[in-house]
């Protein structure tokens, strides 16, 4: 379960760190948006303030000059000399503003205040010209109306001058304000773009936690399922031998045929039976121990032959039960072998009642050992069906489902997973060829101890 | 005495087939052995036994997946069907048994007087589908 648990961990914490990535980043951009939107708003705004109080001064500027207009036309010259003063002064606030504001808008800035200058230059003019009326002391009236009859012209052509630095005025000012618009207009979009943006991010988060949740969940069902599995096996290739046991115990003492070979029948089964179960506890051990990190090999030099000889003999127990035979030949000139005896041992124990659990009727098991090189190699070969090619990469799993297509699907156990586990802790190999139909053969390769 | 009953075990487990079917012999039943599902199912086909004693757990085709099959055969749908398992009863397999109407469900660390009897009873128990099916017949008439 190890392995898994590192899985379930990797897969959370990825999930986990990939959204606060996400989240922080939109929080981030999101954030620097809205900042810039509110920025450009605040400029904007100022701006525009400044650029209403411009305005402001400039109508009320404007409508002076055309009030001096008419009361210069209308000759009331005394009215027009304080109107001329009072215009004046405004004039230098507005250009004053518009200097401020030149922080701003530059280019309109300039213009207006040159177009200010203007209007106060005429305004000056004006100032002289209403000045030398005055000064020439004549009869308030005909004589000035004189005057002006000789030379209309002059005072029209200042009041054109006027009147168009006026319009430009007014333009200037609609310039701005056009541009603070489009400001506005481009703050909106930013803070739209971050609404998006942040809601875009939101949604693939959900999509993502969720698709994490469904993965969790179905990955904790498939433990679920694996330990459900585990625990049918261990009931299953536990419960069978011990039934048989008990089941045929009491028929032994309770039966009504005692004859000889039907009681020989069952003492076999019986022995046979505790075989097996021995066989599954010592799996089962071993993998308890692998998973709780206990697993301790203790390498020593082991004679091979010795381990076979015990092996076979309770092999033959067991075959004699299932009416099957055991072909074995002992090889006498087998080197040591890198392994741990009661280990070994086990691993034999197991292919061999691997190959008689899947061996044809009456079939045959042979075990064959060989020298090659720096190895000693132990075949186990039964006459049975053989494994499906589709089957081969499964074979040495712990909760292996072999054949069928139904859904529920018997496990071969853990009698090869044990052996591979085991073997490659003693440095070994352990593999297998297969015949379908024809039987399989597992081998088992450790190294020879260097003789000393 | 009427003619002995013949009984089909379907088990892999080869000493479990002979330990329960030495018991079922020496309480008078005939007995049949198969150690594949599909052979069993075949057996069933051809000697048409009172009653299939049918393990869960095998390789290849399942318990489950045979009774489905006897089940869905015109030839063999009224053989009563019992589950003889190490498995512990689960809710999945309630549920499973109700599927397939078995008529029992045994398990294997069952007392072997206690099976002989709970065997008599199922052998002489009507198939639960065509009990199902005249209840649905009553109901329907209503």
């Amino acid at each position: 379960m190890n392995l898994q648990n590192i899985k379930i961990g990797t897969l959370l914490s990825i999930g986990i760190v990939g959204i606060i990535i996400v989240m922080i980043s939109t929080t981030l951009y999101s954030n620097y948006l809205s900042n810039r939107a509110q920025e450009i708003i605040e400029t904007s705004t100022t701006r525009i303030f400044d650029v209403l109080t411009i305005q402001r001064d400039v109508e009320e500027l404007t409508s002076a000059l055309d009030d001096l207009i008419v009361l210069v036309e209308q000759y009331e010259l005394d009215v027009a000399k304080q109107e001329v003063s009072i215009l004046f002064e405004r004039a230098e606030t507005t250009v004053h503003r518009g200097r401020t504001e030149q922080i701003f808008v530059e280019s309109e800035a300039a213009q207006l205040e040159e177009n200010l200058k203007e209007a106060s230059d005429i305004s000056g003019r004006i100032f002289e010209l209403k000045g030398d009326l005055i000064s020439r002391d004549f009869d308030y009236g005909q004589d000035y109306r004189n005057d002006f009859n000789q030379d209309p012209t002059k005072l029209d052509s200042e009041f054109d001058r006027l009147r168009n630095s006026k319009y430009r005025m007014f333009e200037v000012v609609n310039n701005v304000i056009k541009r603070s618009d489009g400001e506005f207009r481009e703050a909106m979009g930013l803070v739209q773009r971050a609404q998006i943006v942040t809601l875009v991010v939101v949604g693939i988060s959900f999509v993502f936690a969720l698709i994490l949740a469904y993965f969790l969940v179905r990955f904790a069902k498939k433990i679920y399922d694996l330990k459900n599995e585990f625990i049918n096996i261990i009931a299953h290739d536990l419960r069978n031998p011990v039934t048989a046991i008990i089941g045929f115990l009491y028929m032994i003492k309770t039966g009504k045929d005692r004859s000889k070979k039907t009681l020989d029948e069952y003492i076999n089964i019986i022995h046979a039976s505790a075989l097996k179960l021995r066989n599954q506890i010592n799996n089962l051990l071993e993998v308890g121990r692998s998973e709780a990190g206990a697993l301790k090999i203790e390498l020593e030099p082991v004679d091979l032959s010795e381990v076979l000889d015990e092996s076979v003999k309770r092999a033959k127990a067991i075959a004699l039960a299932l009416k099957m035979k055991i072909d074995y030949k002992k090889n006498t000139n087998l080197p040591k072998v890198i392994a741990e005896k009661n280990k070994i041992m086990d691993v034999i124990d197991n292919l061999i009642s691997n190959a008689l659990k899947y061996n044809r009727e009456n079939g045959t098991v042979t075990i064959v050992s060989s020298v090659s090189e720096a190895k000693v190699t132990i075949s186990v070969s039964d006459t049975g069906y053989g494994i499906p090619k589709k089957d081969k990469d499964k074979i040495f799993k712990k909760y292996s489902r072999l054949g069928g297509k139904s859904k529920k699907k018997r496990g071969t156990g853990l009698g090869l997973y044990t052996a591979k586990m085991l073997v490659e802790k003693m440095g070994g190999s352990i593999d297998f060829t297969s015949k379908e139909g024809k039987g399989t053969t597992f081998s088992v390769s450790l190294n020879i101890a260097e003789a000393k | 005495m009427a003619s002995r009953k013949h009984i089909l075990i379907i088990d892999d487990d080869p000493f479990i087939r002979r330990l329960f079917g030495a018991k079922l012999a020496s309480a008078g039943f005939e007995v049949l052995y198969a150690a594949k599902g599909h052979v069993g199912r075949e057996m069933a086909r051809r000697f048409m036994p009172d009653l299939v004693i049918l393990d869960i757990n095998m390789p290849e085709t399942d318990g489950y997946e045979i009774a489905r099959l006897l089940r869905h055969e015109r030839k063999t749908k009224d053989i009563p069907v019992v589950f003889l398992t190490s498995e512990d009863f689960s809710a999945e397999a309630e549920k499973a048994v109700k599927e397939v109407y078995v008529v029992d469900y045994i398990h294997k660390g069952i007392d072997l007087d206690e099976f002989i009897k709970r065997i008599k009873k199922a052998i002489s128990a009507k198939n639960i589908d065509s009990e199902r099916h005249q209840e649905k017949k009553v109901s329907d008439g209503k």
